[in-house]
């Protein structure tokens, strides 16, 4: 029975295979397409021979801070490579981009903005990398008929000639665009571009990022701008917030990044939680549009349909990665689909034409607040089937680190609030499973189109969020340094200040049960999960630990046409190549340090290289890195 | 007369050797490991304890196979050299360190012979 599955799976292979395209093995965009499907259609490397997968090349760019030597702020080198116009193009977290020979790694130019090394918006340093566009009818001759774009911590989008490296003089203010001349709360922070914006045709869809658990009321509103890609000029401006809310709240932007579909021109934005994040007593109003899918036009930035995803969202829950655009074959009939992957572990599978759900979603029952001024929504929408990627319950005590600890996790837990999934933040310190970092994270999924087969990794983490009343919050962070206030946000403008920190022992075990995170693929034709499996290992001092714990992920598998799923994610500074019919690990290789972005493949005079980014996660890891690191079969 | 060891029995002395040969080995391969540039354990605390590990089982072998010593110190570097031995290559195996843990099983057969070969001509001085 087996065997003869096997053969069917490879002559269904064999069969979409035979129809590969050129274009298709390019990587032009953040998820290798428009539809976020993080798919290529390369079949040179295969189940059979990825085993023999060597180093075709490295780079390190040198743009990285451990907050030493006179950087302060450390780096979170989270850049998908692009493969576009036979160059790779990458953004680094000083802003620079650097664009590299597909086969060696030479570099060919270079591009730097000379941005601030600061901080400003989020814990460190970040650059998610670059966005590319060419002209439809490019005029011979001319510069920036091919653009590379990069965005910064302060707001700024650059635009660079994709052949020469030289600023696009004519985009914007002699080519960099100012996005925060758009904020409508200036003083407060910077509106980061740390993701490359979403191009389709001749428009810029462009979102940012903040700091909306910092500062609770009068936050910049999470506004979306459509620009022309070769003007800056604005076309269009999406509001996201209601007007009257934008005086007690704030954001509910679009930080991650987004889908388009090609043949409709629909946008598909992930929109965050507003803010306050973690007490919501004054934004009672509806906003219909906060932790959110939204489709817009893509030429007007009209909305044609929205589906909330958290009401009254105080757990900080944004909608974190664009959803997958993918038609799936149902009850015998071809439905334009979108999965959209959560933070809480649910996987919404919406018709993309309308957002109505193709599996079932749920308005469940959920616990109330007993915080003074806060009114929780006394339901929330969850997916049943597929089965979420995170269990109902937590796994409870780790029952080692509760040992090392001498009890300490079980004697943390009997203080907290906890009654499943959507508890509130409470003033006695609330369980969060997940919490805000858990889940799926900002890569979200990955699918094989052919089989409908949607693939994704998840963390099991866990945070205690606990509210202190004003003068409680003030009289604890007054006089602490900026890394001894780091887990403490001031929500100003409302009652409470909140602590935010990992459930962890004294040790900095997690005192929670594992796995810390897993890989899941899913048939989307039924819902039905085909396997889960713990994924990679964690590293305390140097050890790994065992293979069944798994490890939290960061970053998103890629599926190629010949069945294979490319991962970094886990924080054991490994990449791997998984079989997309099995979950089972075919290679492995070490980089210099956690590869917590999504890789790219693409196909360059007759090989296939997959290349990962291995910057680390100064959050959760202490090895960072600036490696670029390239691999393919021996010649 | 005093209880001292000169280490006369050729066996327990070349099991002593064997052990202070395989921990040398580790040791540099531990150090290596430590500063390995871009290495998966380098830099690590786990690594810098089985640096620590691997040097003090050089030293009481060493100890055990060149000089002399009371021969309830010889039981204790025993049992101390075990733990060592034993301790290293747990923590080899979690660091993944094949070579090292290659090594460790070696350091076990130098214990081994070792202790067979034990049977300690108790000098007059």
């Amino acid at each position: 029975m087996l065997k003869t599955a096997s053969i069917a799976f490879a002559a269904a292979i064999a069969a979409v295979t035979a129809g590969a395209s050129a274009q298709d093995q390019n990587w032009d965009t953040f998820n290798g397409d428009l539809m976020a499907q993080k798919y290529s259609t390369a079949t040179q490397i295969t189940p059979q021979n990825v085993k023999n997968l060597k180093k075709a090349w490295e780079i390190r760019t040198g743009d990285m801070s451990t907050k030493l030597f006179g950087v302060p702020a450390e780096t979170y080198f989270e850049a998908t490579p692009i493969f576009a116009d036979n160059t790779v193009y990458i953004g680094t977290p000083f802003y620079r981009i650097f664009a590299l020979q597909p086969d060696t790694g030479k570099v060919k130019w270079i591009f730097d903005p000379h941005e601030p090394r600061k901080a400003l918006t989020q814990p460190g340093m970040k650059s998610r990398g670059v966005a590319y566009w060419q002209s439809a009818n490019p005029m011979a001759g001319q510069p920036c008929q091919k653009i590379v774009y990069i965005g910064t911590m302060t707001a700024k989008l650059y635009a660079v000639d994709a052949d020469s490296g030289k600023a696009c003089t004519g985009f914007a203010q002699n080519g960099v665009l100012d996005i925060d001349q758009w904020n409508t709360a200036k003083g407060t922070w910077p509106m980061s571009i740390l993701q490359p914006p979403t191009v389709f045709k001749n428009m810029l869809i462009i979102g940012w990022a903040g700091k909306d658990w910092a500062i609770g009321h009068r936050a910049p509103a999470g506004n979306v701008f459509g620009v022309d890609a070769q003007t800056g000029r604005l076309k269009w401006t999406f509001n996201v917030l209601p007007p009257e809310a934008v005086k007690n709240s704030g954001t509910a932007n679009v930080w991650a990044s987004m889908s388009v579909d090609p043949k409709t021109g629909i946008v598909y934005l992930p929109v965050s939680s507003p803010s306050p994040n973690y007490w919501g007593g004054n934004r009672k109003e509806k906003l219909p549009y906060a932790t959110s899918i939204t489709a817009l036009n893509s030429q007007t930035g009209k909305v044609i349909w929205s589906r909330q995803l958290v009401h009254h969202d105080i757990w900080d829950y944004d909608t974190n990665s664009a959803p997958v655009l993918v038609d799936i074959q149902k009850d015998g009939k071809t439905i334009p689909a979108l999965v959209q992957s959560t933070k809480q572990g649910y996987l919404f599978v919406l018709n993309r034409t309308n957002g109505e759900p193709i599996y079932p979603i749920t308005e469940m029952p959920v616990p109330k607040s007993d915080v003074p001024g806060e009114a929780t929504s006394p339901t929330q929408p969850v997916v049943l089937h597929p089965q979420p990627v995170m269990p109902d319950k937590w796994g409870g005590v780790s029952w080692i680190a509760d040992l090392v600890s001498a009890g300490q996790c079980s004697r943390i837990f009997k203080t907290v609030r906890y009654d499943g999934k959507f508890t509130p933040p409470s003033l006695k310190g609330t369980l969060a499973f997940p919490p805000t970092v858990g889940g799926v994270e900002w890569g979200g999924g990955a699918i094989d189109p052919a089989h409908g087969i949607y693939v994704v990794n998840n963390s099991y983490t866990a945070q205690i969020f606990k509210l202190m009343p004003r003068k409680q919050f003030d009289a604890k962070t007054k006089g602490m340094s900026q890394d001894e206030a780091q887990d403490y946000f001031a929500q100003s403008g409302t009652p409470y200040g909140v602590y935010v920190h990992n459930f962890f022992n004294w040790l900095n075990m997690a005192c929670w049960a594992p796995p810390y995170g897993s890989l899941s693929a899913y048939d989307l034709k039924t819902g039905n999960l085909l396997w889960k499996k713990p994924f990679g290992q964690i590293q305390w001092w140097g050890f790994y630990m065992p293979k069944s714990w798994g490890s939290v992920t960061i970053g998103a598998p890629i599926v190629t046409r010949t069945g294979l799923i490319f991962i970094g994610a886990s924080m054991d500074s490994r990449v791997r190549a998984v079989d997309l019919k099995t979950g089972k690990v075919l290679w492995k290789a070490d980089v210099d340090a956690p590869a917590v972005a999504m890789p790219a493949t693409y196909m360059y005079k007759g090989k296939q290289y997959v290349v990962f980014t291995a910057g680390g996660n100064p959050l959760l890891t202490a090895k960072i890195s600036d490696q670029v690191v390239a691999f393919a079969l021996p010649s | 007369m005093s209880d001292t060891i000169l280490a006369a029995d050729r066996a327990a002395v070349r099991g002593a050797c064997l052990i202070a040969l395989a921990a040398a080995v580790g040791f540099v391969i531990c150090l290596i490991d430590y500063f390995t540039p871009h290495g998966t354990i380098a830099h690590q605390w786990g690594t810098l304890l089985v640096v620590i590990s691997t040097l003090l089982m050089l030293g009481a072998s060493s100890w055990i196979t060149f000089g002399s010593m009371p021969r309830w110190l010889l039981i204790l570097f025993d049992v101390l050299i075990i733990f060592d031995i034993l301790g290293t290559a747990i923590c080899a195996y979690f660091l993944e360190a094949p070579a090292l843990l290659v090594f460790m099983v070696i350091a076990l057969i130098g214990w081994i012979w070792h202790l067979a070969g034990d049977t300690p001509r108790i000098s007059a001085s």
